[in-house]
């Protein structure tokens, strides 16, 4: 897999966009049909199901599923639609999102599934005449893990492997560095947002927005001429890489920030001042091996940006729940568990002020949704700095309107 | 003796009924609930101390921190909390933000290895 490129390219035009995609009904449900059900989706970390009967519950109802993920007493994760093969009940109610089971058992009537999702027993099986248990169990969907995410696929046959799917991260090295064992979630939040979908996504993928958008908040430590756009060539899923560095001349850290480098480990805004602090592997991510190297985010299709720093890293997930309205999930991970105060504070500092800053990136959301969804700016504009958009926008477009059964059929 | 405070925090004492929280969604309440002159105050003086107050918790592990050094712990988190506020916007909210009422904490840092 040597030759595989995951250096890109850089955008080189300016683009005219046209926005019914982002409240059309039934442009979501092409969406919802032709790219979120025949696409890999992230749910999660193997970290969420650790140990052998360890199960959680994925309710992902705009896109048609309930989804039962579970540890087997195999090592194996599985995941089942979460439909009892009785009379169709939630196997495992909606109340219930993380835990641990011997075996899964349906409030409905008592049927009773295994970690493989079989069939194991129907109370008063003699009321049923010539019962074949192997019909009735659970629905397996098609799950994988990468880089230690749990992924599903619901096609019936995914048109690629999950490893081939995240070319060329896979390729890069990335994969195994999030595969460690030593990833800690230090911080998980999430939010209901009356925007469509893609807008989530579009916030995180260009850096022409830092200037203004966060004028007050970073724009001083990392500026939009720091954000260096790359686009991976073809119309693979892993779609760019925004490389962002630290404007050594003009990071002014607040005092907090500047105590916490002093410490211990950096954060996204602050470098840490601390020799051998605790890192892994900068060669898989930090490409150019720059100094001043601050994270990467990487647009994923079809609804992730993955952010890596060389002491953590963060994944956002935007989830489309109606044309006009999504839910954001932001998940952040440290290296190592604190074993300190220290260590604590110093995460903390960094949640709260990535936190915040996000909390600006959402700001503008909900207000360019009502926007567009008035008709009185059928186009919009997208520049070089936000020519990641362009494409993001073109390979969901490709998929959305041509279907899956293209997408396969070219590759 | 796990439970005397250190003389170097005693001067911290002050802040604790105020402003000791010991979950983020009840310092985010008190951060809103603040204007930029108690935020201010707050900040300042609690930051030529916040050195000592770290390095005084960290002769513990986390999970045996004594109970009564539990609240200077909360002290430092809210002055994290609040580092952006009197720091950058000079706000007590994000100004023109997302509401922090709207996020959802699904997982606090601080919310299971030391309570």
């Amino acid at each position: 897999m040597g030759s595989i490129d995951f250096r890109g390219v850089t955008p080189t035009h300016s683009q005219v966009f046209s926005t019914h995609r982002y409240y059309a009904e039934d442009y979501f449900r092409a969406e919802i049909e032709n790219v979120f059900r025949h696409s890999w989706l992230n749910v999660g970390r193997l970290s969420d199901v650790p140990a052998p009967g360890d199960f959680m519950v994925r309710d992902l109802h705009a896109i048609g599923v309930s989804a039962l993920i579970v540890h087997g007493k195999d090592g194996k994760v599985r995941a089942f639609h979460n439909v009892c093969g009785h009379r169709g009940n939630k196997v495992v109610m909606a109340h219930t999102r993380k835990g641990s089971a011997r075996a899964f058992n349906c409030a409905f009537h008592g049927w009773v599934y295994d970690h493989t999702g079989r069939l194991v027993h129907v109370p008063g099986q003699h009321y049923f005449t010539d019962l074949d248990p192997a019909r009735h169990g659970l629905r397996p969907i098609h799950c994988d893990t990468w880089g230690g995410f749990i992924y599903l696929n619901l096609a019936d046959k995914p048109a690629r492997g999950l490893d081939e799917y995240l070319e060329p991260l896979t390729s890069q090295g990335l994969g195994e560095h999030l595969a460690e064992p030593h990833w800690h979630r230090a911080y998980s939040f999430r939010a209901e947002i009356k925007a469509n979908w893609k807008f989530v996504c579009d916030a995180q993928l260009e850096g022409y927005h830092v200037e203004s958008l966060h004028a007050r908040s970073i724009a001083g430590a990392l500026p939009c001429t720091a954000v260096v756009p790359t686009i991976f060539e073809g119309n693979g899923a892993v779609l760019s890489r925004l490389t962002i560095h630290h404007d050594m001349t003009k990071t002014t850290p607040t005092p907090l920030q500047m105590l916490a480098a002093e410490l211990g480990q950096g954060g996204t805004y602050v470098r840490s001042q601390v020799d051998g602090m605790k890192t892994a592997h900068p060669e898989v991510y930090n490409l150019e091996q720059r100094p001043d190297w601050a994270f990467d985010n990487y647009g994923i299709l079809p609804n992730v940006v993955l952010f890596v720093q060389g002491s953590g890293f963060m994944i956002q997930r935007a989830w489309p729940v109606t044309p006009q309205s999504s839910v954001f999930e932001m998940d952040v991970y440290s290296y190592g568990a604190p074993a300190n105060f220290g260590e604590m504070f110093n995460l903390c500092l960094n949640n709260y002020n990535v936190r915040d800053v996000l909390t600006e990136d959402l700001s503008t959301l909900e207000h360019t949704q009502a926007n567009m969804a008035h008709g009185y700016r059928p186009e919009i504009v997208f520049s070089i700095q936000e020519g990641v958009l362009i494409e993001f926008h073109r390979r969901l477009e490709e998929l959305t309107v041509n279907g899956p059964l293209q997408r396969e059929s070219r590759t | 003796m796990s439970d005397t405070v250190p003389a170097e925090l005693k001067p911290l004492a002050a802040f604790l009924e105020q402003w000791a929280l010991p979950t983020e969604s009840q310092r985010i309440a008190r951060r809103l609930a603040s204007d930029m002159q108690q935020l201010t105050a707050f900040h300042d003086a609690v930051l030529p101390h916040l050195r000592g107050l770290i390095e005084t918790l960290n002769r513990y592990p986390l999970d045996a921190l004594p109970a009564a050094l539990k609240p200077y712990g909360y002290l430092a988190l809210m002055m994290a909390e609040i580092d952006m506020a009197v720091s950058r916007f000079h706000s007590a909210d994000i100004p023109g933000g997302f509401p922090l009422q709207r996020l959802h904490l699904v997982h606090e840092e601080d919310g299971s290895a030391w309570h």
